[in-house]
Protein backbone atom coordinates (compact mmCIF):
# COMPACT_ATOMS: atom_id res chain seq x y z
CA UNK A 1 0.00 0.00 0.00
CA UNK A 2 2.79 2.36 1.00
CA UNK A 3 4.72 1.52 -2.16
CA UNK A 4 1.60 2.23 -4.22
CA UNK A 5 1.24 5.56 -2.49
CA UNK A 6 4.81 6.59 -3.26
CA UNK A 7 4.44 5.44 -6.87
CA UNK A 8 1.18 7.35 -7.14
CA UNK A 9 2.88 10.46 -5.83
CA UNK A 10 5.60 10.27 -8.48
CA UNK A 11 3.10 9.48 -11.21
CA UNK A 12 1.01 12.39 -10.07
CA UNK A 13 3.93 14.78 -10.40
CA UNK A 14 4.58 13.58 -13.95
CA UNK A 15 0.91 13.83 -14.82
CA UNK A 16 0.67 17.37 -13.52
CA UNK A 17 3.68 18.49 -15.55
CA UNK A 18 2.33 16.67 -18.60
CA UNK A 19 -1.07 18.32 -18.28
CA UNK A 20 0.63 21.72 -18.41
CA UNK A 21 2.98 20.96 -21.32
CA UNK A 22 0.15 19.50 -23.39
CA UNK A 23 -1.28 23.04 -23.76
CA UNK A 24 1.44 23.70 -26.33
CA UNK A 25 -0.30 21.39 -28.80
CA UNK A 26 -3.65 23.10 -29.44
CA UNK A 27 -1.90 26.45 -29.78
CA UNK A 28 0.58 24.94 -32.23
CA UNK A 29 -2.19 23.33 -34.24
CA UNK A 30 -4.10 26.62 -34.45
CA UNK A 31 -0.96 28.37 -35.66
CA UNK A 32 -0.10 25.72 -38.25
CA UNK A 33 -3.56 25.53 -39.76
CA UNK A 34 -4.20 29.25 -39.59
CA UNK A 35 -6.61 30.35 -42.35
CA UNK A 36 -9.99 32.02 -42.59
CA UNK A 37 -11.55 28.92 -44.04
CA UNK A 38 -11.28 26.11 -41.58
CA UNK A 39 -12.16 22.66 -42.75
CA UNK A 40 -14.31 20.54 -40.46
CA UNK A 41 -11.44 18.17 -39.78
CA UNK A 42 -9.17 21.02 -38.59
CA UNK A 43 -11.84 22.32 -36.26
CA UNK A 44 -12.33 18.81 -34.89
CA UNK A 45 -8.58 18.46 -34.41
CA UNK A 46 -8.39 21.75 -32.53
CA UNK A 47 -11.40 20.90 -30.36
CA UNK A 48 -10.05 17.42 -29.78
CA UNK A 49 -6.66 18.71 -28.63
CA UNK A 50 -8.35 21.18 -26.28
CA UNK A 51 -10.50 18.39 -24.95
CA UNK A 52 -7.40 16.31 -24.16
CA UNK A 53 -5.86 19.27 -22.35
CA UNK A 54 -8.99 19.75 -20.26
CA UNK A 55 -9.25 16.01 -19.59
CA UNK A 56 -5.70 15.73 -18.25
CA UNK A 57 -6.07 18.95 -16.27
CA UNK A 58 -9.27 17.67 -14.69
CA UNK A 59 -7.73 14.32 -13.80
CA UNK A 60 -4.78 16.03 -12.14
CA UNK A 61 -7.16 18.29 -10.23
CA UNK A 62 -9.25 15.37 -9.04
CA UNK A 63 -6.15 13.51 -7.93
CA UNK A 64 -5.02 16.42 -5.76
CA UNK A 65 -7.80 15.59 -3.32
CA UNK A 66 -5.96 12.35 -2.50
CA UNK A 67 -2.82 14.11 -1.38
CA UNK A 68 -1.81 14.27 2.29
CA UNK A 69 -4.21 16.09 4.57
CA UNK A 70 -3.26 19.15 6.59
CA UNK A 71 -4.68 20.81 9.67
CA UNK A 72 -7.22 23.60 9.07
CA UNK A 73 -6.04 27.21 9.21
CA UNK A 74 -8.17 30.09 10.39
CA UNK A 75 -5.68 32.88 10.84
CA UNK A 76 -2.49 33.90 9.07
CA UNK A 77 -0.09 36.81 9.20
CA UNK A 78 -0.49 38.03 5.64
CA UNK A 79 -2.04 37.14 2.30
CA UNK A 80 -0.97 38.24 -1.15
CA UNK A 81 -2.52 37.35 -4.47
CA UNK A 82 -0.02 35.50 -6.64
CA UNK A 83 -2.00 34.97 -9.87
CA UNK A 84 -0.08 37.67 -11.69
CA UNK A 85 3.23 35.99 -10.86
CA UNK A 86 2.27 33.11 -13.13
CA UNK A 87 1.05 35.24 -16.07
CA UNK A 88 4.51 35.64 -17.73
CA UNK A 89 4.90 31.87 -17.57
CA UNK A 90 1.67 31.32 -19.50
CA UNK A 91 2.57 34.00 -22.01
CA UNK A 92 5.95 32.39 -22.58
CA UNK A 93 4.08 29.15 -23.29
CA UNK A 94 2.05 30.82 -26.01
CA UNK A 95 5.12 32.49 -27.48
CA UNK A 96 6.95 29.17 -27.45
CA UNK A 97 4.12 27.41 -29.25
CA UNK A 98 4.03 30.11 -31.91
CA UNK A 99 7.76 30.24 -32.46
CA UNK A 100 8.43 26.58 -33.21
CA UNK A 101 8.16 25.66 -36.85
CA UNK A 102 7.69 21.91 -37.10
CA UNK A 103 6.07 19.15 -35.13
CA UNK A 104 9.47 17.64 -34.20
CA UNK A 105 10.64 20.99 -32.85
CA UNK A 106 7.47 21.16 -30.82
CA UNK A 107 8.13 17.74 -29.33
CA UNK A 108 11.67 18.71 -28.39
CA UNK A 109 10.54 22.02 -26.89
CA UNK A 110 7.68 20.26 -25.09
CA UNK A 111 9.99 17.60 -23.68
CA UNK A 112 12.47 20.20 -22.41
CA UNK A 113 9.71 22.22 -20.74
CA UNK A 114 8.37 19.01 -19.25
CA UNK A 115 11.77 18.11 -17.79
CA UNK A 116 12.21 21.59 -16.35
CA UNK A 117 8.77 21.45 -14.76
CA UNK A 118 9.38 18.04 -13.20
CA UNK A 119 12.83 18.80 -11.85
CA UNK A 120 12.05 22.33 -10.71
CA UNK A 121 8.94 20.95 -9.02
CA UNK A 122 6.95 23.75 -10.51
CA UNK A 123 4.00 21.76 -11.72
CA UNK A 124 1.25 22.84 -9.43
CA UNK A 125 -0.56 25.56 -11.26
CA UNK A 126 -2.24 24.52 -14.45
CA UNK A 127 -3.82 27.26 -16.64
CA UNK A 128 -6.98 25.19 -16.44
CA UNK A 129 -7.27 25.88 -12.71
CA UNK A 130 -7.81 29.56 -13.54
CA UNK A 131 -10.73 28.58 -15.74
CA UNK A 132 -12.11 26.42 -12.94
CA UNK A 133 -11.96 29.44 -10.64
CA UNK A 134 -8.87 28.64 -8.59
CA UNK A 135 -6.53 31.38 -7.46
CA UNK A 136 -3.01 31.41 -6.15
CA UNK A 137 -2.03 33.15 -2.94
CA UNK A 138 1.17 33.72 -1.04
CA UNK A 139 0.27 33.07 2.57
CA UNK A 140 2.58 33.84 5.49
CA UNK A 141 1.62 31.85 8.57
CA UNK A 142 1.83 33.09 12.14
CA UNK A 143 5.15 31.30 12.46
CA UNK A 144 6.48 33.44 9.60
CA UNK A 145 6.68 30.71 6.96
CA UNK A 146 5.67 31.61 3.40
CA UNK A 147 3.54 29.18 1.40
CA UNK A 148 1.67 29.11 -1.88
CA UNK A 149 -1.99 28.24 -1.39
CA UNK A 150 -4.26 27.42 -4.31
CA UNK A 151 -7.95 27.76 -3.53
CA UNK A 152 -11.29 28.79 -4.93
CA UNK A 153 -12.08 31.13 -2.06
CA UNK A 154 -11.41 34.82 -2.13
CA UNK A 155 -8.77 35.35 0.56
CA UNK A 156 -8.60 38.91 1.82
CA UNK A 157 -8.52 39.35 5.58
CA UNK A 158 -5.61 37.52 7.19
CA UNK A 159 -7.35 37.41 10.58
CA UNK A 160 -10.36 35.55 9.34
CA UNK A 161 -9.85 32.88 6.73
CA UNK A 162 -11.15 29.37 6.40
CA UNK A 163 -8.79 26.88 4.85
CA UNK A 164 -10.20 23.62 6.10
CA UNK A 165 -9.36 21.07 3.44
CA UNK A 166 -5.75 21.83 2.69
CA UNK A 167 -3.73 19.20 0.87
CA UNK A 168 0.01 19.12 0.42
CA UNK A 169 1.29 19.29 -3.20
CA UNK A 170 4.84 19.84 -2.02
CA UNK A 171 6.44 21.33 1.06
CA UNK A 172 5.66 24.89 0.06
CA UNK A 173 2.53 24.46 -2.03
CA UNK A 174 -0.92 23.53 -0.80
CA UNK A 175 -4.29 23.25 -2.49
CA UNK A 176 -7.63 23.62 -0.80
CA UNK A 177 -9.98 21.01 -2.14
CA UNK A 178 -12.57 18.74 -0.63
CA UNK A 179 -12.47 15.07 -1.47
CA UNK A 180 -15.24 14.24 -3.90
CA UNK A 181 -15.67 10.58 -3.08
CA UNK B 1 -10.82 14.52 14.51
CA UNK B 2 -7.55 15.73 13.04
CA UNK B 3 -4.57 14.53 15.02
CA UNK B 4 -1.25 15.75 13.74
CA UNK B 5 1.77 13.51 14.24
CA UNK B 6 5.16 15.19 14.03
CA UNK B 7 8.63 13.66 14.23
CA UNK B 8 11.66 15.46 15.55
CA UNK B 9 14.84 14.44 13.79
CA UNK B 10 18.33 14.30 15.18
CA UNK B 11 19.80 17.17 13.17
CA UNK B 12 22.32 19.86 13.89
CA UNK B 13 20.04 22.52 12.47
CA UNK B 14 17.41 23.31 15.06
CA UNK B 15 15.19 25.31 12.73
CA UNK B 16 14.45 22.38 10.44
CA UNK B 17 14.20 19.36 12.69
CA UNK B 18 10.47 18.76 12.65
CA UNK B 19 8.70 16.64 10.05
CA UNK B 20 4.99 16.14 9.57
CA UNK B 21 4.33 12.39 9.54
CA UNK B 22 0.59 12.28 9.03
CA UNK B 23 -2.79 13.56 10.04
CA UNK B 24 -4.88 10.84 11.56
CA UNK B 25 -8.58 10.46 12.13
CA UNK B 26 -7.93 7.83 14.78
CA UNK B 27 -6.35 8.30 18.17
CA UNK B 28 -2.63 7.68 18.04
CA UNK B 29 -1.94 7.46 21.79
CA UNK B 30 -4.18 6.27 24.58
CA UNK B 31 -4.70 9.09 27.02
CA UNK B 32 -4.57 7.83 30.61
CA UNK B 33 -6.27 9.53 33.55
CA UNK B 34 -3.27 11.74 34.19
CA UNK B 35 -5.60 14.57 35.08
CA UNK B 36 -6.80 13.18 38.35
CA UNK B 37 -3.80 11.28 39.65
CA UNK B 38 -0.79 13.50 39.60
CA UNK B 39 1.84 14.89 41.92
CA UNK B 40 4.12 17.88 41.43
CA UNK B 41 7.56 16.48 40.66
CA UNK B 42 10.27 16.35 43.30
CA UNK B 43 13.19 13.96 43.19
CA UNK B 44 12.15 12.52 46.59
CA UNK B 45 8.71 11.39 45.45
CA UNK B 46 7.95 8.14 43.70
CA UNK B 47 4.69 7.77 41.82
CA UNK B 48 2.36 4.79 42.08
CA UNK B 49 1.30 2.59 39.18
CA UNK B 50 -1.32 4.94 37.76
CA UNK B 51 0.02 8.23 38.98
CA UNK B 52 1.78 10.87 36.91
CA UNK B 53 4.24 13.57 37.82
CA UNK B 54 3.43 17.07 36.74
CA UNK B 55 5.45 20.21 36.17
CA UNK B 56 3.32 23.33 36.23
CA UNK B 57 4.04 26.60 34.41
CA UNK B 58 6.16 24.54 32.09
CA UNK B 59 6.56 27.10 29.31
CA UNK B 60 8.53 29.37 31.66
CA UNK B 61 11.15 26.70 32.28
CA UNK B 62 14.35 26.83 30.25
CA UNK B 63 14.05 23.27 28.98
CA UNK B 64 10.60 23.80 27.46
CA UNK B 65 10.64 23.32 23.69
CA UNK B 66 10.26 26.45 21.59
CA UNK B 67 7.68 24.74 19.48
CA UNK B 68 5.33 24.58 22.46
CA UNK B 69 5.46 28.34 22.74
CA UNK B 70 4.41 29.05 19.13
CA UNK B 71 1.28 28.09 17.20
CA UNK B 72 1.37 24.65 15.58
CA UNK B 73 0.50 24.60 11.88
CA UNK B 74 0.93 21.40 9.96
CA UNK B 75 1.69 23.26 6.73
CA UNK B 76 4.78 24.81 8.29
CA UNK B 77 6.39 21.39 8.71
CA UNK B 78 8.30 19.67 5.94
CA UNK B 79 6.80 16.32 4.98
CA UNK B 80 8.42 13.20 6.43
CA UNK B 81 10.39 11.22 3.87
CA UNK B 82 11.31 7.56 3.96
CA UNK B 83 14.99 8.51 4.24
CA UNK B 84 14.25 10.25 7.52
CA UNK B 85 13.51 6.95 9.20
CA UNK B 86 16.33 6.09 11.57
CA UNK B 87 16.95 9.70 12.48
CA UNK B 88 13.87 10.22 14.63
CA UNK B 89 14.57 11.30 18.21
CA UNK B 90 11.01 11.60 19.38
CA UNK B 91 7.52 12.04 18.01
CA UNK B 92 4.62 14.07 19.28
CA UNK B 93 0.97 14.26 18.44
CA UNK B 94 -1.04 17.44 18.56
CA UNK B 95 -4.76 17.54 19.09
CA UNK B 96 -6.24 20.83 20.19
CA UNK B 97 -4.05 21.96 23.06
CA UNK B 98 -2.90 18.49 24.07
CA UNK B 99 0.59 17.39 23.04
CA UNK B 100 1.63 13.76 23.55
CA UNK B 101 5.35 13.05 23.42
CA UNK B 102 7.05 9.74 22.93
CA UNK B 103 10.73 8.94 22.74
CA UNK B 104 11.69 6.86 19.68
CA UNK B 105 14.81 4.76 19.97
CA UNK B 106 16.63 3.56 16.82
CA UNK B 107 15.36 0.02 17.51
CA UNK B 108 11.81 1.19 16.89
CA UNK B 109 12.62 2.49 13.43
CA UNK B 110 12.67 -0.66 11.37
CA UNK B 111 14.02 -0.98 7.86
CA UNK B 112 13.99 -4.63 6.92
CA UNK B 113 12.17 -7.42 5.15
CA UNK B 114 8.89 -8.25 6.77
CA UNK B 115 6.21 -10.85 6.44
CA UNK B 116 2.76 -9.58 7.10
CA UNK B 117 -0.15 -11.86 7.85
CA UNK B 118 -3.81 -11.34 7.26
CA UNK B 119 -5.65 -8.06 7.60
CA UNK B 120 -3.71 -4.89 8.02
CA UNK B 121 -5.15 -1.73 9.40
CA UNK B 122 -3.06 1.20 8.41
CA UNK B 123 -3.60 4.21 10.55
CA UNK B 124 -3.45 6.49 7.55
CA UNK B 125 -5.76 4.53 5.34
CA UNK B 126 -8.60 2.57 6.86
CA UNK B 127 -9.70 0.53 3.91
CA UNK B 128 -6.36 -1.02 2.96
CA UNK B 129 -7.01 -4.70 3.34
CA UNK B 130 -4.55 -7.41 2.46
CA UNK B 131 -6.07 -10.85 2.19
CA UNK B 132 -2.77 -12.67 1.71
CA UNK B 133 0.39 -12.83 3.72
CA UNK B 134 3.08 -10.89 2.01
CA UNK B 135 6.81 -10.40 2.09
CA UNK B 136 8.05 -6.94 1.42
CA UNK B 137 10.74 -4.44 2.26
CA UNK B 138 9.25 -2.33 4.94
CA UNK B 139 9.92 0.93 6.66
CA UNK B 140 8.09 0.80 9.92
CA UNK B 141 7.92 2.94 13.01
CA UNK B 142 6.56 1.18 16.05
CA UNK B 143 4.96 3.22 18.79
CA UNK B 144 3.77 2.43 22.28
CA UNK B 145 0.20 3.06 23.31
CA UNK B 146 1.10 5.28 26.22
CA UNK B 147 2.89 8.57 25.60
CA UNK B 148 5.99 9.35 27.69
CA UNK B 149 4.87 12.87 28.41
CA UNK B 150 1.74 14.93 27.91
CA UNK B 151 1.73 18.69 27.69
CA UNK B 152 -1.42 20.65 28.26
CA UNK B 153 -1.21 24.07 26.72
CA UNK B 154 -4.32 25.48 28.39
CA UNK B 155 -3.02 24.98 31.94
CA UNK B 156 0.64 25.01 30.90
CA UNK B 157 1.47 21.74 32.61
CA UNK B 158 3.65 18.82 31.61
CA UNK B 159 2.65 15.38 32.83
CA UNK B 160 5.08 12.47 32.76
CA UNK B 161 5.85 9.12 34.39
CA UNK B 162 9.59 8.76 34.27
CA UNK B 163 12.03 11.59 34.04
CA UNK B 164 14.66 9.36 32.42
CA UNK B 165 12.38 8.73 29.44
CA UNK B 166 12.00 12.40 28.61
CA UNK B 167 15.51 13.74 29.15
CA UNK B 168 16.19 13.25 25.43
CA UNK B 169 13.03 15.13 24.50
CA UNK B 170 13.33 18.11 26.83
CA UNK B 171 17.05 18.70 26.81
CA UNK B 172 18.17 20.04 30.17
CA UNK B 173 15.22 18.72 32.18
CA UNK B 174 17.65 16.49 34.07
CA UNK B 175 18.57 19.48 36.24
CA UNK B 176 15.52 18.34 38.20
CA UNK B 177 17.52 15.43 39.52
CA UNK B 178 20.73 17.27 39.73
CA UNK B 179 23.73 15.14 40.59
CA UNK B 180 26.39 16.44 42.90
CA UNK B 181 29.56 17.45 41.10
CA UNK B 182 32.88 15.81 41.91
CA UNK B 183 33.93 18.68 44.18
CA UNK B 184 30.61 18.54 46.01
CA UNK B 185 31.03 14.81 46.57
CA UNK B 186 34.55 15.33 47.91
CA UNK B 187 33.28 18.19 50.03
CA UNK B 188 30.53 16.00 51.47
CA UNK B 189 32.76 13.01 52.13
CA UNK B 190 35.20 15.32 53.86
CA UNK B 191 32.64 16.43 56.47
CA UNK B 192 34.01 15.89 59.95
CA UNK B 193 31.38 13.33 60.95
CA UNK B 194 32.38 11.05 58.07
CA UNK B 195 35.45 8.90 57.80
CA UNK B 196 36.15 6.85 54.69
CA UNK B 197 37.52 3.40 55.15
CA UNK B 198 40.42 2.29 53.01
CA UNK B 199 39.37 1.39 49.48
CA UNK B 200 36.38 3.69 49.34
CA UNK B 201 36.70 7.12 47.77
CA UNK B 202 34.61 9.64 45.86
CA UNK B 203 35.24 7.64 42.68
CA UNK B 204 33.15 4.80 44.07
CA UNK B 205 30.04 6.94 44.50
CA UNK B 206 27.41 6.02 41.92
CA UNK B 207 24.74 8.16 40.24
CA UNK B 208 21.91 7.48 42.72
CA UNK B 209 24.02 8.52 45.71
CA UNK B 210 25.35 11.55 43.88
CA UNK B 211 21.79 12.79 43.52
CA UNK B 212 21.20 12.22 47.23
CA UNK B 213 24.45 13.97 48.14
CA UNK B 214 23.28 17.03 46.25
CA UNK B 215 20.12 17.10 48.40
CA UNK B 216 21.99 16.24 51.61
CA UNK B 217 24.45 19.10 51.17
CA UNK B 218 21.54 21.47 50.92
CA UNK B 219 20.09 20.13 54.20
CA UNK B 220 23.44 20.22 56.01
CA UNK B 221 24.12 23.80 55.01
CA UNK B 222 21.06 24.84 57.01
CA UNK B 223 21.98 22.97 60.22
CA UNK B 224 23.89 24.20 63.24
CA UNK B 225 26.67 22.15 64.87
CA UNK B 226 24.25 21.17 67.64
CA UNK B 227 21.67 19.97 65.17
CA UNK B 228 24.27 17.91 63.31
CA UNK B 229 25.11 16.23 66.62
CA UNK B 230 21.44 15.39 67.14
CA UNK B 231 21.30 14.14 63.58
CA UNK B 232 24.23 11.78 64.06
CA UNK B 233 22.62 10.39 67.21
CA UNK B 234 19.43 9.86 65.25
CA UNK B 235 21.30 8.05 62.48
CA UNK B 236 23.15 5.85 64.97
CA UNK B 237 19.85 4.92 66.50
CA UNK B 238 18.32 3.81 63.21
CA UNK B 239 21.41 2.52 61.40
CA UNK B 240 23.34 0.35 63.84
CA UNK B 241 25.17 -1.34 60.99
CA UNK B 242 27.13 1.75 60.02
CA UNK B 243 30.32 1.52 62.11
CA UNK B 244 30.61 4.54 64.43
CA UNK B 245 33.85 5.49 66.04
CA UNK B 246 34.97 8.60 67.86
CA UNK B 247 32.10 10.75 66.55
CA UNK B 248 32.59 9.65 62.97
CA UNK B 249 30.64 7.31 60.73
CA UNK B 250 32.95 4.94 58.89
CA UNK B 251 31.77 4.58 55.31
CA UNK B 252 33.05 1.53 53.50
CA UNK B 253 30.41 0.88 50.82
CA UNK B 254 27.70 2.39 48.68
CA UNK B 255 24.96 0.91 50.86
CA UNK B 256 26.52 2.43 54.00
CA UNK B 257 26.58 5.78 52.29
CA UNK B 258 22.97 5.39 51.17
CA UNK B 259 21.79 4.68 54.70
CA UNK B 260 23.69 7.68 55.99
CA UNK B 261 22.19 9.92 53.31
CA UNK B 262 18.69 8.65 54.10
CA UNK B 263 19.46 9.55 57.71
CA UNK B 264 20.47 13.09 56.78
CA UNK B 265 17.16 13.45 54.94
CA UNK B 266 15.49 12.10 58.13
CA UNK B 267 13.71 9.38 56.28
CA UNK B 268 13.73 7.01 59.25
CA UNK B 269 10.75 7.17 61.56
CA UNK B 270 8.76 5.21 64.10
CA UNK B 271 5.02 4.91 63.68
CA UNK B 272 3.16 6.56 66.51
CA UNK B 273 0.72 3.83 67.47
CA UNK B 274 2.27 0.58 66.23
CA UNK B 275 5.78 1.77 67.16
CA UNK B 276 7.19 0.16 64.04
CA UNK B 277 10.51 1.46 62.78
CA UNK B 278 10.35 2.38 59.12
CA UNK B 279 12.20 3.93 56.21
CA UNK B 280 10.39 6.33 53.91
CA UNK B 281 11.33 5.18 50.42
CA UNK B 282 9.57 8.21 48.96
CA UNK B 283 7.93 11.18 50.61
CA UNK B 284 5.72 14.17 49.94
CA UNK B 285 5.98 17.31 52.04
CA UNK B 286 2.89 18.03 54.11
Amino acid sequence: MKVCRIMANKLFRVLKAFSIVIWLFPIFIIKQSWSFHYSVSTILLILGSFFICILFGTISLILTSYLGKEMPIYEVKSIENADTVFLPIYFSFIVLAFSVGTMSQLFIAGFLVFCVLVFARWQFFNPLYLIFGYHCYYVVTNNGVKHIVICKKELKTPKNIQLEHLRRINNTTFIEKERLI
Amino acid sequence: MNILLVASLDTKDDSDKYRKILISDEEIFNLPNYYTDNIEYTSETLVDENEWYKLSSFSERPYCLNILRSPILSIDFTAFKQQDLGKIEYIFSVFGDIFCFQRITPAKQIKQKMIVFGDILEIENKQSFKPFSKLFNSHVLTIKNLPDAIYHKSNDTLYFRNLNDITKIFVGIDVLFREATETEVINFLGKNFIRLSAGFSSNNVKVQNRRRISAALEILSGLSAMEIKYLSNYIRNYCPNIPFDNGQFIISSESNLKELLYGIEERYYTTTIGEERRLANSYIKR
